[in-house]
């Protein structure tokens, strides 16, 4: 039996994106304080708390192209967004199509409900994504 | 008892599916307990971003985090931003992403089983006596014994190598 995880492209492309970012952010941190930079160090640079700082080095908080330039400034790091294109905008998977999946849906009423068998009306990938059956 | 592999074909586990990067194989393997799946389908997608005020949602976050694993992407070892950490009482780890926490355990090298799912706001409110991180551990290993797992059910060591390989 399989649980298969619900959400359309375009939340997919966010999520990665962003954690993806976030990660460099974190990265580039690491290498700062190896350098002897602190947070409080940054916060002060870029005038702000280091709370804001620490949040957003964790995740959290609205990381604008101006707050990741700030950083880079503060931490003396350079920092790029690259674009390319996407051939294709759903490739790799770690199930095929037609596989047996259980879907989990919520209900307003009894909580959630069960389907299992093959996801319906699905004959690409593409189909399969942020639909619940 | 069964392999982990007969545990999720007869039901007692489900093996966790996602969409994965342009080009990317799976290279490491998500389990999930029925009730984590219950949880995963229902709770998580209707769960928003909390103190930390993430730009992703909860869901989004946990897909982020799923498919780094599923593809064998490196999961940081600095403490300030690991997003798995080790509960040495009970053999429990957790993955973490701003707002959510999963339980559960490494059947194996690269196999993973989750097993609960919490609201990390959750967690860390005091008022809140039943959704604690020490009884989501103890609930984690309790599941954990009850399943016919062949032994030894978990990896029983603390290091990232003993229980990740990377991809790249």
């Amino acid at each position: 039996m399989s649980f298969r995880m619900q959400i359309d492209p375009r939340s997919r492309k966010a999520a990665r994106f962003i954690t993806g970012v976030h990660k460099q952010l974190q990265q580039a941190y690491i290498r700062a304080s190896a350098r002897g930079v602190t947070q409080q160090d940054i916060a002060e640079d870029l005038g702000v708390d280091r709370s804001t700082i620490n949040r957003r080095l964790l995740g959290g908080g609205n990381l604008t192209l101006r707050s990741l330039s700030d950083f880079a400034y503060a931490m003396d790091e350079d920092v790029e967004v690259v674009f390319r294109p996407s051939h294709h905008r759903t490739v790799g998977a770690n199930f095929r199509i037609g596989d047996p999946v259980v879907v989990t849906l919520p209900t307003p009423t009894a909580g959630s409900t069960v389907v299992t068998g093959p996801v319906a009306g699905a004959s690409k990938k593409s189909d399969l994504v942020g639909e619940y059956v | 008892m069964a392999t982990i592999s007969v545990l999720a074909d007869n039901g007692d586990l489900n093996r966790v599916e996602i969409e994965l990067d342009s080009g990317r194989q799976p290279w490491r393997c998500l389990y999930a307990t029925p009730e984590f799946s219950e949880w995963a389908g229902s709770a998580l997608p209707r769960l928003e971003t909390g103190v930390m005020q993430a730009e992703i949602t909860p869901n989004e976050q946990v897909y982020a985090l799923f498919a780094d694993f599923i593809e064998g992407k490196h999961f940081e070892e600095n403490k300030r931003f690991r997003s798995l950490v080790y509960h040495p009482v009970e053999h429990v780890w957790e993955l973490k992403t701003v707002d959510v926490r999963i339980f559960g355990w490494f059947a194996q090298m690269d196999q993973f089983v989750c097993c609960f799912g919490e609201h990390k706001d959750v967690l860390m409110d005091p008022t809140e006596v039943t959704r604690t991180y020490g009884r989501y551990i103890l609930r984690t290993n309790f599941e954990r014994e009850r399943l016919n797992l062949d032994p030894p059910k978990s990896v029983e060591y603390k290091d990232y190598a003993n229980v990740l390989s990377d991809a790249d």
